[in-house]
Order: C-alpha cells, then structure tokens, then sequence
C-alpha cells in the first residue's frame, strides 16, 4: 500500500509539484477566506485573469511566468482600487472593465505570437511537470510574504471587512489597506499559477475557505484550517493525477471540491438530527 | 479649560455634488451632556456624525473636537455571519491604543469584557454576533464603542429596532458616560426617548431648526417646521413624521 504514496517520490517533478500545492494552499487558505468573507469571488476572477498577459509575456521573454504574473496583478489591482475611487465607476464596473481588458490583452499577446499557442493549454490550466526550481522559490517567497502579511495586518483587515464605516471612523487607512489586501489575494494567484493553472485558481481561493467557515466560527481558526484543507487537497489531488494519469489542477480543485461537499453534508445530517440548533 | 466645549461647529456646509446634506450648521457641544440627534430622514444627521468623526470633509465652516471620539455606525445587515465573538468585536474599540502589528493588551481586553458586562452581553462574549438578537448585537457595539474611551461618543441611530433591555442598558450608560465629563451625541428618530433622556436636542433639517434642552427644541413650533406636519418634502423625498409624538 504505501508504496503508492512513495513511489511518485522519487521523481524531482513530483517533489517540487507537492511542494507547490503546499504553498498554494497556504497561501489561498489564508486570503481565501477573506475572499469569502467579504465576497470578492468576481474580483478573485477577474484578478486571476488580468495576470494572464504578464504570464504569456514572461513565457515569451523565457523568465519565470511567476514573474509576469506579479507584475501584471499588482498593476492590475491598484487600478481597479483607482477607478473605483470615484463616484461614477463602481468597483464592479472597474472590475469588468480592467480585468477583461487584461485578459483580451493576453489573447491578443498569444494570438500574435503564433509558436506560443501550443502552449496556451499548459499556460490556462498549469502543468505540474513545469514547475522550475526558480518558479518553487519565488512562490515559496510569495507565499511565506502573503502569509506573514496576513499575520499582521489580521485585526485591521477583519475590523474593516466587518465594519467597514467603523473603520473610517477609527481613522485608518481604508483606501490603502483594501489595495494591500487586493495586492496579497494577486499573490496567492501567482503562487497557484504553475501547479493549478490561471482558470482554476478561483477554486483555491474560495473552497477551502468555504469548507472552513463551515467548520468554525473564529476567524483565525478558519484561516488555519482552509490553509489546512487546501494543501491537503492539493497533496491528495496531486497522488490523484500521477495515478491515474489526469490533469493536476483539475484533479486538486475536485478534491478540494469534494472534501466541501463531504463537510457540508455531514453538516445538513447533523443539523436534520437536531431541528432545535441554531 | 474644564469648561471649554467638547466641540464647536461653525457655519458647517457640507454638500455633495449639487445637493447640500448641511447648510451652515452652527453649535457648541458641551462637556458632560447627552445631547440628541433629532430630525427626518435625510436631515443630515449621519453626515453631522461624520463631520464630527472628521471622515467627511466640510464643504465650507469648521468643526473642532477637543479630544478623541468614539463611534456607533449603522451597521446593515448582512455583516453579521462573520466568524467573530462578542468578545472579539469589542476589542476592536481598543484597536488604535494597541497600534499596528501588535495584538492588543490585556488591559485592553480586560476593558473589553467590562464593557460588555456593563451592557449586560458578559455571558455572551464568547458567541459568534451572528447567534445574538438584533438589540443584543447593538449592545456589542455599544460595548465596542466605550472600548475606544473616546471624549467625544457618537451614536448613530443606536436604539432603532431596540428591545427593552437594550435602550435600559444604553441609558444607564448614557448617564454614567455624561457623569464622567464625557459627550454623548445619540441620533435617533424617537422623539420620546429624546426628551426623557437627552440634556440637549438638536432639531436637525438640513440646517440647525433648534437647538437646547428638550422641552424648548422639541415644541410644536420646532417641529412642525423640521418635519413640515404630517408630511414633508425632504430633497424630493417624502418623510412621515412619527404620529403620535407631537404632544411631548
């Protein structure tokens, strides 16, 4: 039995590629779950789409697409906090506006750069036996930044996705830290990008938080834990597509989406057996 | 200077794009008094708070707080299945003493928990807010708001949707609040409640209609011109004025 969890082992891409889900779970645990508690599923959308010309410009220039993607986010994220700023562009208008003109911008960047389409495939849905030494280091970075930002800055950024009014009346920087906060969700997608590819990071960022607001209701509890879920996910999924031979991404993201299910309906059984709860 | 005002508004405009929410509004708000908020919907009280909290910017005129102000929004719904306790949200008044990066200490905490046993939520610090009742929940705020032992407490509508036990227990502390030289400004649509427990009203529509102890700012005269009678026209919306309350 246990030579099915050793044996993928001793292949250098099977090591960095467990290493790589690691650091996308933590690092979509922790910011996912302020991607759901304050609802921002469309911009985490929208975020994971507008990185994708910095990632086909990096795979053009032959640097890590890791690189591009940082890049291109951080842009992107201050210039959707910008526009929104005024009164007339509400922040989903920004949003739809910004982040799929980026995403025309990286078909128009493929398009045109016609010995890249073959590699459109690998650059949407992310290919595990691509990640680098030099992609392990700089998500391992951008995670260990992302999480220790989180760390910190925990209390301001709960207190403003509570209440955000008492927030502005407490006089702290609300405009700076919703930016900070956009800037660290952008990492936590380029740390996902190689192992789970640009169309389904979404699901990093969002079901494990879910699966962990279900189980408990202290915040820092519920960062742990869908940090916990997602790099158990993704350990699992990864067992999952070496064996029977399946697309990484896809297999970590139903994973993830499979222990949420299991949570949730254990859950509706246990609540159906005590109709006085709640 | 014991006997400096708390605050001083002066000739305040505050005007968003055409429209004008205050129109040169003028008062001295004393230390060691309740003072309410009264007026129709769209009068301008929110934005009053706001100028005073200093997260609105006057158009025209000057507002001077001396000393550090307190807070209750209006919270809307929807905010309340967050993953935090009573506890937690209370601690939260004592944000800005702990500073960034630091948690806060436990004297801040300690503050925390006599708060929330002042507004009588002790034995319910440990629950998520989204488990309390609607006056349970703004009795946490309350509690969160002595946290900040500001100088200066504003309470945004406070009592709308209060049950009994919630308006006893913010007027006992309205009153221990005013004792130890602190402001109170309540903004509320209960005229009753404010003139038995406020030591000041302002009559508030757009512009400053009165201003004093309740018995003079809330006479028929006053509020027949903040409210226009039954019915009035404020920015092109029309306002019920609460029936029943004009004999106070």
């Amino acid at each position: 039995m246990l030579h099915y969890l050793t044996d993928p082992l001793q292949y250098t891409f099977m090591q960095r590629a467990l290493v790589a889900v690691v650091f996308t779970g933590l690092a979509c645990g922790v910011l996912g779950s302020y991607v759901v508690l304050r609802g921002l599923a469309f911009i985490g959308d929208a975020l994971t789409h507008a990185v994708f010309p910095g990632v086909v410009l990096a795979f053009a220039a032959g640097v890590s697409i890791l690189l591009g993607a940082l890049a291109v986010g951080a842009v992107t994220a201050a210039g959707i906090a910008i526009l929104s700023r005024g009164r007339r562009v509400s922040e989903d208008t920004a949003i739809g506006i910004l982040f799929a003109a980026m995403f025309a911008l990286g078909v128009v960047l493929v398009s045109s750069l016609a010995a890249y389409q073959k590699d459109v495939a690998e650059l949407l849905f992310g290919n595990i036996l691509g990640v680098s030494r030099t992609d392990l280091v700089l998500a391992g970075a951008a995670t260990a930044v992302a999480v220790c930002a989180v760390a910190l800055l925990n209390k301001e950024l709960a207190l403003i996705a509570f209440d955000r009014e008492m927030a502005e009346a407490m006089r702290y920087p609300v405009f700076v830290l919703d930016l900070v906060l956009l800037g660290l969700i952008a990492l936590a997608i380029v740390v996902s990008l190689r192992a789970i590819g640009n169309i389904l990071v979404l699901a990093m960022l969002v079901t494990p938080a879910a699966t962990a607001r279900l189980l408990t209701d202290r915040l820092v509890t519920m960062q742990a834990v869908a940090a916990a879920v997602g790099a158990a996910s993704g350990i699992a999924g990864l067992y999952i597509s070496f064996w029977w031979n399946v697309a990484s991404g896809g297999a970590v993201v139903l994973t993830a989406t499979a222990v949420f299910f299991a949570v949730f309906l254990v859950q509706a059984a246990a609540g159906a057996r005590r109709p006085t709860s709640g | 200077m014991a006997d400096a005002p708390r605050a001083v508004v002066d000739e305040l405009t505050v005007a968003f794009g055409a429209r004008r929410a205050l129109d040169r509004v003028s008062m001295e708000l004393p230390r060691g008094a309740v003072v309410g908020l009264i007026g129709p919907n769209g009068a301008g009280k929110t934005t009053l708070l706001r100028a005073l909290l200093g997260t609105v910017r006057p158009t025209a005129g000057t507002v001077d707080v001396h000393g550090t102000t307190g807070f209750l929004p209006q919270l809307g719904p929807g905010g309340w299945d967050f993953p935090l306790s009573a506890a937690d949200i209370a601690l939260q008044g004592a944000y800005r003493r702990a500073g960034w990066l630091r948690r806060p200490a436990a004297a801040d905490r300690d503050r925390a928990a006599a708060a929330l046993a002042a507004v009588g939520m002790a034995q319910h610090a440990r629950r998520q807010v989204g488990q309390l009742s609607a006056g349970q929940r703004q009795r946490v705020l309350l509690a969160r708001a002595l946290v900040q032992e500001a100088d200066l407490l504003l309470l945004d509508e406070p009592l709308s949707g209060a049950d009994a036990p919630t308006e006893a227990a913010f007027s006992g502390i309205l009153g221990r609040l005013r004792d130890e030289g602190r402001t109170v400004v309540v903004s509320s649509h209960d005229l009753a409640w404010a003139s038995a427990r406020c030591d000041l009203v302002c009559l508030l529509a757009g512009h400053v209609v009165a201003f004093g102890p309740p018995a003079e700012a809330l006479d028929a005269a006053c509020l027949a011109a903040a409210y226009g009678g039954q019915v009035v026209d404020v920015g092109g919306v029309l306002v019920l004025a609460p029936e029943g309350h004009h004999a106070h």
